[in-house]
């Protein structure tokens, strides 16, 4: 599987979380890729810690104030996140 | 009753081109773990856990309880012990109990070494750690069900 690697913030990775759930909850019929975003959210910083010892100092090159977290996205996963309504902020995250 | 998870011999066998590192930083007993308490999202409250003798040298286990913190980092967990990360603690950690009593895992409770000594043991869901090491080397972790780490104690 190819992936995509999008550098979030600790808070930007929280915003996300909230849009994720509140689609979640807006929407009846369960969406996989917003199931896997979710579950990718929660393994982040995990995986960061893990497998990105330097992640802080990379944080400040990427001018992240609260640490540079690698979300790992499928291109579907990626398209998903960016149909869903998020703020101002995190779209230009995406972008 | 108590139930070792990692032994030593386990241990090797996980590292099997490092065997000597592998007994080095388990007789010390401690792999240092330097995360700040702020980055964790929550925590469970220390657990005393009944750690009986491990047979491993070098460690100063004469203590019937050992305070270990399990932390909840995302949806992976992760077993601490003041401020250090406890591996070879977990040899003789009752971490079956543990994790039925404190961890919201509904799954089978996976494990995951990676292949470095500053990194964690991980526990979760199988899922869950895939996608952890979705972009990960397959040569680089060993992940398995817990239920294989544990052997009960004679």
């Amino acid at each position: 599987m190819e992936l995509k690697t999008l550098w979030v913030s600790q808070s930007e990775l929280e915003g996300i979380w909230e849009a994720l759930h509140e689609y979640r909850f807006s929407h009846e019929l369960k969406n996989v890729h917003v199931e896997n975003l979710l579950i990718e959210c929660g393994v982040a910083e995990s995986r960061a810690e893990a497998l990105y010892p330097s992640y802080e100092r990379l944080a400040v090159s990427l001018g992240k104030p609260d640490g540079a977290i690698p979300l790992k996205l499928s291109a579907e996963e990626y398209s998903c996140l960016a149909n869903i309504p998020l703020g101002q902020e995190l779209k230009e995250i995406l972008s | 009753m108590t139930f070792p998870v990692v032994s030593l011999s386990t241990m090797k066998q996980l590292f099997p081109e490092n065997k000597n590192d592998a007994e080095s930083i388990a007789s010390s007993g401690l792999w240092f773990y330097s995360v700040p308490d702020s980055q964790f999202l929550s925590y469970i409250p220390d657990v005393n856990i009944c750690v009986n003798d491990a047979e491993l040298p070098g460690m100063a286990l004469a203590a019937d309880e050992v305070s270990f913190r399990i932390r909840r980092y995302g949806s992976v967990y992760e077993v601490t012990r003041e401020g250090f990360f406890a591996s070879s603690f977990l040899t003789a950690a009752n971490i079956k109990e543990l994790t039925e009593d404190y961890l919201d895992v509904t799954d089978d409770l996976f494990v995951v070494v990676l292949n470095s000594i500053t990194a964690p043991i991980m526990l979760g869901s199988e899922k869950t750690l895939k996608r952890l090491l979705v972009a990960s080397d397959e040569d680089s972790y060993r992940l398995a069900p817990l239920s294989l780490f544990i052997q009960e104690r004679k």
